[in-house]
């Protein structure tokens, strides 16, 4: 066998019957590249003239062309004794079996299947010319007759032929399988991770939806929860419209919520004497943060929407959302605490007043009230002295009764006074020996104690805080009284004592005396109020009452035990911490509006 | 006896200044007293000037007084003789029927030498007026430079 001798692609003379133009460009460039001549044409006719008057090496055509088809002229090549050998490459679609039958009719020698890739292209182009030289010229198969689709065709297409166009045929089909395999796999691929991105998507849905009806839920909550306070809330942005107003607004200044919402605050409740002032305070925190009112209660006018100023107690917060200020306010109407306010000052202002004309009053009693009762006393007695000899028995009777009713008359006026200046005299707390107290008050009543039997029982006595000259004579009066109502006692029993109580001291004064009967106990610290006449015990009826007075005001309780004929115990108790009794209030509230 | 020098009573009610008077005379001192019915009468005496223009030069042993008188009060009287320097020394006791912690207070913040409450009982009265005149005016030895000294009428203080 002869080993065939291509010689170099210079020498091999390639038609292309090619209608397209970008076509002829594409293939003309891809086959000049590789050294080939290269002839075109643009439709079988010219082809075939072109083949008669020099025969190509090699046809490379295209099938579908106007006036002859590639089929056609491969036919006419073939059927031509003297052309027969020029091997025909047909470029197409192989879009179904007939285009391979039709091939295999035509008696073409190849096939290039479009798009084509410019190796595969080359390869062919090889390929046909080594089996040109290998074919052998005398061999030839007898035609074979077979039905496609319902027409018949004649192949007569040499054996040879029918390989290379089978194999690039079959190589098409696994490449196109192949490709059809990754793309079914890419595609796989893609559904898979569609389907992924998919789930994922509903998953975000579904949980969107869920935050969106929590939110909402919460919203709705925020809103009944703001709604059914008793405050009005109002919120402001940083451009100073209102955002949010609940029920509670509504009610407090008339506007309802729908109305108001979107307006400017200023132009609504704030009263135009105080517009500048908000805008610029505002302006003053957006820019340096600083904000004097804020985060704190204050009280200021507002606007109705009828026009009407009320007084509100108002605290502002500013709340910071992405990047804006939300100003929230909870506010409510004090109209009536003010009233009352102005009421109470009022009645301060008159009980004051009254203060001052008691005080007015008592030293008058003090000064004026004595001095009548001085006369009186001082003239009997020297009435007395003047007309001695000439007064019988009766006579200094009269006079001396005229001494006794001045003396108990002054007691009583000291008493009184005494009783009053105890009510306005500014108490001064320092912390008291109670025992020591207790021992001086003794010795101050010896003088009633003279010619007396009385045990003493001093139990164990704590310091208290409180005043001391205040708390001394609470203890002449309950020391005093207990010596005074055992006088009939043979033996008087008097035990001073203490019980600690739950945040209270308790003293005690116990004695053994003619005591009284309970049922008239309420009135035992009235003023003027005695249970003994004058006859059988001496007074004034103002001795409890006093002690009573300055108990409370040291915030402490007095109250008594007792029964006719075994005796009396008075019981005081005095808070632990005295700042807590009403009197320290006093004083410090009294203090607090001094300096306010 | 002509040294004793007086005792100034100022005193604007009558039946008062009648029993300070006898519970001076209880004791039988010797002292002149010279009473007036009110504050400015009593700083009238003092300076020498008005009806006292012509007394004789020297200041009381002591000036009793009573608080509330017409014109010029007691608190007011002593206020003005404990500013004035040549006054100062001048023993000052304020006798009255008022025992408020206020008048107490403004006595002494002004210098009062004694502050005497006067007793409802007249015993009592009698006691503490006569002691007040034997201590102030027996007892007490006065400062020395108004013992027996003379005092001029100063031009500045005549009205």
């Amino acid at each position: 066998m002869n080993v065939p001798v291509i010689g170099r692609n210079q020498d091999i003379d390639v038609l292309i019957v090619e209608d397209s133009p970008t076509q002829i460009a594409h293939l003309s460039y891809l086959l000049e590249e590789e050294g080939y001549a290269v002839r075109t044409t643009t439709n079988g006719r010219q082809a075939l003239a072109a083949i008669r008057s020099r025969m190509p090496t090699i046809i490379i055509s295209d099938i579908m062309m106007p006036e002859m088809d590639g089929y056609t002229l491969c036919r006419a090549i073939k059927a031509d004794a003297t052309l027969k050998n020029v091997p025909v490459i047909l470029v197409t679609d192989l879009n179904s079996p007939q285009d391979v039958v039709m091939g295999l009719e035509c008696c073409a020698d190849n096939f290039i299947t479009k798009p084509y890739d410019p190796q595969f292209l080359l390869a062919r182009i090889t390929q046909s010319l080594l089996n040109k030289a290998l074919r052998s010229p005398h061999s030839r198969d007898a035609p074979v007759q077979i039905e496609l689709a319902g027409s018949r065709y004649t192949i007569s297409a040499e054996r040879h032929q029918i390989l290379d166009l089978l194999i690039p045929t079959y190589e098409e089909a696994v490449r196109l399988n192949q490709k059809l395999k990754e793309q079914q796999q890419e595609l796989a691929l893609e559904v898979q991770e569609r389907t992924a991105a998919n789930e994922r998507l509903v998953a975000e849905m579904a949980e969107r939806k869920r935050a969106e009806e929590a939110l909402r839920k919460s919203e709705e909550q925020t809103r009944t929860i703001l709604n059914l306070a008793n405050e009005a809330y109002i919120a402001m942005d940083s451009d100073g419209v209102i955002r949010d107003w609940n029920r509670a607004a509504e009610v407090t200044f008339g506007w309802p919520r729908e109305d108001i919402l979107g307006k400017p605050l200023v132009e609504s409740v704030i009263p135009p004497r105080y517009r500048e002032a908000h805008t610029r305070g505002v302006q003053h925190f957006l820019k340096t943060g600083e904000g004097p009112v804020l985060n704190k209660r204050i009280e200021i006018e507002a606007l109705h929407k009828d026009g009407h100023e009320l007084p509100v107690e108002l605290s502002i917060t500013p709340i910071r959302l992405a990047e804006r200020f939300i100003f929230c306010a909870f506010l409510h109407d004090i109209t009536e605490r003010k009233q009352a306010e102005r009421e109470l000052r009022t009645r301060t202002e008159q009980l004051e007043a009254a203060n001052k004309e008691l005080e007015a009053f008592s030293y008058s009693v003090s000064h004026d009230l004595r001095a009548p009762l001085r006369h009186i006393n001082g003239f009997a007695d020297l009435l007395q002295r003047h007309v001695t000899s000439m007064l019988d028995e009766k006579g200094r009777r009269y006079l001396g009764t005229i001494s006794d009713s001045v003396r108990q008359m002054g007691l009583l006026i000291d008493d009184l006074l005494t009783f009053s200046r105890m009510g306005r005299t500014q108490l001064h707390f320092t912390e008291v020996n109670l025992e020591e107290l207790v021992r001086q008050v003794m010795d101050d009543l010896k003088p009633e104690m003279e010619e007396r039997r009385i045990a003493w029982t001093v139990g164990a006595l704590p310091n208290v805080s409180g005043d001391r000259a205040m708390l001394r004579q609470v203890l002449v009066n309950l020391l005093g009284n207990a010596v005074k109502y055992t006088r009939p006692c043979k033996q008087a029993r008097i035990e001073i004592g203490c019980t600690d109580g739950s945040g209270e001291t308790v003293i005690f004064v116990r004695d053994n005396g003619v005591g009284f009967d309970m049922q008239y106990a309420h009135k035992l610290f009235g003023v003027f109020q005695r249970l003994h006449g004058a006859t059988e015990f001496e007074g004034t009826g103002i001795g409890l009452a006093l002690v009573q007075r300055i108990i409370h005001r040291h915030g402490g309780r007095i109250w008594a035990e007792s029964a006719v004929d075994k005796g009396a115990t008075f019981y005081c108790s005095l808070p632990a911490q005295v700042s807590g009794g009403e009197e320290a209030m006093a004083t410090h509230e009294l203090k607090r509006r001094k300096n306010g | 006896m002509a040294n004793l020098k007086r005792i100034l009573l100022a005193e604007d009610n009558p039946k008062d200044v009648e029993l300070t008077l006898t519970a001076l005379d209880e004791h039988k001192l010797a002292n002149e007293v010279v009473v007036v019915h009110n504050g400015a009468e009593a700083l009238d005496y003092l300076y020498r000037r008005g009806k006292f223009s012509a007394r004789e030069v020297g200041n009381p042993a002591v000036v009793l007084l009573d608080i509330k008188m017409p014109k010029v009060d007691g608190l007011e009287v002593l206020r003005m003789v404990k500013a004035d320097p040549d006054l100062k020394s001048i023993p000052m006791v304020v006798l009255t029927s008022s025992r408020e912690e206020r008048d107490l207070a403004r006595s002494y913040s002004q210098g009062v030498n004694a502050y005497v409450v006067k007793p409802v009982e007249f015993q009592e009265f009698i006691k503490a007026v006569s002691s007040l005149g034997i201590f102030w005016a027996l007892v007490n030895e006065p400062p020395p430079r108004s013992a027996g000294k003379m005092k001029e009428p100063r031009s500045h203080s005549q009205p």
